[in-house]
């Protein structure tokens, strides 16, 4: 009976588009979804609007991503204070990682993100500073740095932004996608001033 | 896997998807279907090709379908150079159980009246059929024509 082999012979059905669905409980959710962190294991899970309220608080294996979006006009980073995080790139994203107990810098590349284990010290004395980076929410907020050209060609001092550790992960994504040539090229550039656009619409002052 | 033929890897193909089905979920079955797939039509676009390359030649055609494997492969992809019926008449004739091809209707079941023989032929009839035209989607066996009562005369003398 060839009749095994036959059914691969055919053209394939149209593939469906991958649903996306909660990782907990199978919910298919839209585009807007909310993600938990699993700080313990490092990972992130998509999630359904009820399972996210169910993991607001800390404490547990989860954590829901707030999604609020924080700048501080009054209190800008200035070049000496960045020059002291000693950080060698101008797209970086910073977290609390609880586990580790410690902050952790991640620069999105054309290889994903790398990442690397910050002077603490220098930190908790910009956080002192500044009230944007002490407002951080360990595991599930960034603060967003964006700065210097080619990324930040409209402004003087860089854009500080603290964001859903998500938004982080997504715009690393885009970065590793879209990436050409030595600065990540036009693409690149597009990507981070529609999240920079969007960023300073939803910002609120800290 | 020494001796390989299209029924034998369709089933093994099968066995092994079933299997990723249970341990990796259906998501990853998914993924190898279509590889599977993927790997099938491409080896199927390459018989196509061999098949027209080869054209009228019969007496190479014929060679090639003498070859079972080929043969198998062939009907996989629908490029046998023999039609639905002149493949169940060859096989019915191949089998000597005198079942007699009817036909192939419009839903694609292909009707066969079986001669005299044990019941056993039915099943023999019926595999034989779907592995000559496994584009066809079944078999019917007609009824055979009940067998000729004997009319004889009563010997003399009985009651």
């Amino acid at each position: 009976m060839t009749a095994g082999l036959r059914r691969f012979a055919a053209p394939p059905p149209p593939r469906a588009a991958p649903e996306e669905k909660c990782e907990l409980c199978g919910e298919q959710v839209g585009d807007g979804h909310a993600h938990l962190v699993d700080p313990q294991q490092r990972s992130i899970a998509c999630a359904c609007r009820a399972c996210a309220l169910l993991f607001t608080r800390p404490g547990g294996r989860y954590q829901t991503v707030p999604d609020r979006v924080r700048h501080d006009r009054e209190t800008p980073l200035t070049e000496a204070e960045w020059a002291e995080l000693a950080v060698p790139v101008g797209i970086a994203f910073f977290f609390i990682n609880s586990a580790l107990g410690r902050v952790v810098a991640g620069y999105p590349s054309p290889a994903g993100v790398t990442e690397c284990e910050l002077d603490l010290a220098a930190w908790d004395r910009l956080a002192a500073a500044h009230p944007l980076l002490g407002a951080l929410t360990p595991d599930v907020e960034a603060i967003l740095v964006v700065r210097g050209q080619p990324y930040a060609p409209d402004s003087q001092s860089a854009h500080v932004y603290l964001i859903p550790i998500d938004t982080c992960y997504s715009l690393a994504g885009a970065l590793r996608l879209n990436w050409h040539g030595f600065d990540g090229g036009t693409e690149v550039r597009q990507i981070l001033n529609d999240l920079l656009t969007d960023l300073r619409k939803r910002a609120r002052q800290i | 896997m020494t001796d390989l033929d299209a029924r034998a890897a369709g089933e093994q193909v099968e066995a092994l998807l079933a299997e990723l089905r249970a341990r990796s979920g259906p998501q990853a079955a998914d993924v190898a279907e279509e590889l599977v797939t993927c790997l099938v039509r491409l080896y199927g676009a390459g018989l196509a090709s061999i098949v027209r390359i080869i054209g009228d030649e019969s007496r190479l055609m014929a060679l090639l379908i003498a070859d079972p494997l080929v043969e198998s492969l062939l009907l996989v992809h629908d490029l046998h150079p023999l039609d639905t019926a002149s493949r169940v008449k060859r096989a019915l004739g191949r089998l000597g159980t005198g079942a007699e091809f009817l036909g192939v209707d419009e839903t694609g079941v292909v009707r066969v009246r079986l001669a005299s023989g044990c019941g056993s032929t039915t099943a023999v009839v019926e595999q034989a059929i779907t592995e000559a035209a496994p584009e066809t989607t079944g078999v019917r066996l007609d009824p055979r024509d009940p067998p000729m009562l004997q009319i004889t005369r009563r010997p003399a003398g009985a009651l």
